[in-house]
């Protein structure tokens, strides 16, 4: 067992007895807060895997959430399939989503790739909307259960859930982590920064495009199936076009290509608006204005300002980007 | 018939799109908050100051003129020296920027253009045809004669054809390829305002027209080819064929499902355009 694996094994109980403790200490409001937050890094970290680590630009993050939280939904309402059963329904059917955008990404690339992902987005968002038979149309699916007892863990109240998602986040944040020190995540990074030499060196483009764009479908896919086991109520509403918008934008606010950006990033989107009433109002004004600031000025987010601000980086890629930035 | 009125108004948003592709190789994504300022613009004038259609229209085109340069300036001159994909994220950031300002400015609730000339009706033998159909295929296909003449024979428009061939050349001839980028932005954005002025009797106006009017202009801009404005043409009255007929078929609610699955399909199957002469760098 390799060393990295090993520290994972601290911690994961570290993290998750910590979570214990966080979710007794805090008011009902500020835990269902902390639970959205780490659903949504789990999906801004799934588009940071295919945007930041492997330069692909897809703005379709939302969508593989959607596929995510009404696979399990359904398989929940119709069959009566356990938790367990249908987060990994959930995680397939959104990786299988992701590999259709990935075969997608090794025939066109660039702009017609962004294009295309946003024309899945909205094609998804249309279809949960008017195959009412299988979706309920606009009213969405409710009475969604939320996890039995599992052991002797109960999961039902809203304390243990948010066990779970940190759960779920820390074993995300760990895949990524193992994944990035292997040949594919070589190969992510290989393929961002050049595609042609990438290919030079023996690296198969189309694998490791596929297998950044599933690994990406399927941790946006586990958060969607997570979401509708907390909500209880999923809507198409809650899936359009501009959910996958924000998912990028919490990445590029946070900072691409590292753990702490994306997850930095979705804190900030979720929590700014609930807690600066004022702001609320015209938050997408200034998020959109912040996208392109940050993207002109500092295309390394905020965390790699704090990286570049306090402590030596090694990341030479990140001082050449500010850099030119 | 409803399909090519329709088509004709994605036409020219569309050539707009294709326009600046053409020339700067960059995807605009706000273009299509462009059209939708220009619908708001013209309820307002038609309503609140009970301006003539067509003046109102001259107006709204020359306002839409002058968006052009700004959103260049704001946009993409800022990451110009960045990879060309860095564009298309500030483009969208401006178009969540512009689409949301909307909200605030004019509230979420629909408007409506309230005036005579959309009631009126022409009687031709036993054929009724409602006057504003008509002037809309009429004023759009002589702005699309106008840009391609524009385009095709004045000096401004070859000065953009040069730089869209190759910008340094272009550069040693003593040719600004900056101006030539402003004049092709502000022409995009005329025209998008333009379609914006024309269709908007035909639809509800609220904020959220915009983002969908550019996510279609995108469909016909792939399906015409990047930077081929003939190509542009054709794809925008098929598309607005295909939609009104689908609609017919299928309902008003699958509407935008078989818009976007062209669009998808096309990506795939024709990425270079049902015309394909442009060389496609992204395939």
């Amino acid at each position: 067992m390799s060393k990295a694996l090993k520290k994972w094994f601290v911690i994961l109980p570290t993290g998750i007895a910590l979570s214990m403790l966080l979710a007794d200490a805090v008011d009902p409001y500020t835990l269902h807060l902390l639970i959205l937050c780490s659903l949504f890094s789990m999906v801004a970290l799934a588009q940071d895997v295919a945007f930041g680590r492997s330069g692909q630009l897809l703005i379709c993050a939302g969508a593989f959430f959607a596929i995510g939280a009404y696979t399990s939904a359904i398989i929940a309402l119709r069959i009566g399939a356990p938790f367990g059963t249908c987060l990994l329904a959930a995680t397939l059917s959104a990786s299988l989503a992701g590999y259709g955008i990935g075969w997608a990404a090794t025939r066109v690339s660039g702009h017609y790739l962004a294009i295309l992902s946003i024309a899945f987005s909205v094609i998804v968002h249309q279809v949960l909307l008017n195959w009412s038979s299988l979706t309920n149309g606009a009213q969405g699916l409710n009475n969604i259960p939320r996890p039995a007892s599992f052991v002797f863990l109960d999961f039902s109240s809203k304390s243990t859930f948010f066990v779970v998602c940190i759960f779920a986040l820390l074993t995300t944040i760990a895949a990524i982590h193992l994944i990035s020190a292997t040949r594919l995540g070589a190969g992510f990074a290989a393929i961002r920064e050049d595609e042609l030499a990438a290919q030079s060196l023996g690296i198969s483009i189309r694998r490791v495009k596929i297998s950044a764009i599933v690994i990406s479908g399927a941790i946006s896919g586990a958060a969607g199936s997570l979401y509708a086991h907390y909500q209880g109520l999923i809507a198409p509403e809650d899936f359009t076009f501009s959910q996958s918008v924000n998912s990028l934008m919490m990445v590029i606010i946070g900072g691409a290509n590292t753990i702490v950006g994306p997850i930095l990033g979705a804190i900030l989107m979720t929590l700014l608006p609930e807690y600066l009433r004022a702001m609320a109002e015209y938050r997408w004004v200034i998020f959109g204005i912040c996208i392109i600031v940050f993207t002109a000025i500092l295309p390394s987010g905020i965390w790699g300002l704090v990286r570049l601000t306090y402590g030596k980086t090694r990341d030479f890629a990140l001082k050449k980007r500010t850099a030119a930035g | 018939m409803n399909g090519v009125v329709i088509g004709s108004g994605y036409a020219l948003v569309a050539i707009g799109l294709t326009l600046v592709y053409g020339v700067l190789r960059v995807v605009n994504f706000s273009h299509g908050e462009v059209y939708m300022f220009g619908a708001y613009a013209l309820v307002i004038l038609m309503s609140d100051y009970h301006m003539g259609y067509l003046l109102a229209i001259v107006l709204v085109i020359m306002a839409g003129a002058c968006a052009g340069p700004l959103i260049e300036l704001v946009a993409v001159r800022p990451v110009e020296k960045q990879p060309r994909l860095k564009t298309l994220i500030t483009t969208l950031g401006l178009s969540v920027t512009l689409s949301n300002l909307a909200i605030l400015i004019f509230g979420a609730s629909p408007r409506f253009v309230q005036a005579e000339v959309t009631e009126r009706v022409l009687t031709v033998a036993d054929f009724s045809i409602p006057v504003h159909r008509l002037i809309v295929v009429c004023v759009s296909s002589l702005l699309v004669c106008a840009v391609w003449g524009f385009v095709k024979y004045s000096l401004p428009g070859k000065a953009m054809r040069a730089v869209a061939e190759n910008p340094g050349v272009t550069q040693l001839l003593g040719i600004n390829p900056r101006a030539v980028v402003r004049e092709t932005f502000a022409l995009s954005t005329a025209l998008a305002a333009a379609s914006g002025a024309l269709l908007s009797p035909l639809f509800v106006v609220n904020p959220f027209i915009g983002t969908l009017t550019g996510l279609k202009a995108f469909a016909v801009v792939i399906l015409g080819g990047f930077g081929n404005v003939q190509g542009a043409i054709l794809a925008g009255i098929l598309l607005g064929v295909a939609e009104s007929v689908a609609t017919g078929m299928l309902g008003s609610s699958y509407q935008d499902t078989v818009t976007f699955s062209i669009l998808a399909l096309a990506l795939l199957v024709r990425p270079r355009g049902l015309i394909s002469e442009v060389q496609a760098e992204n395939v």
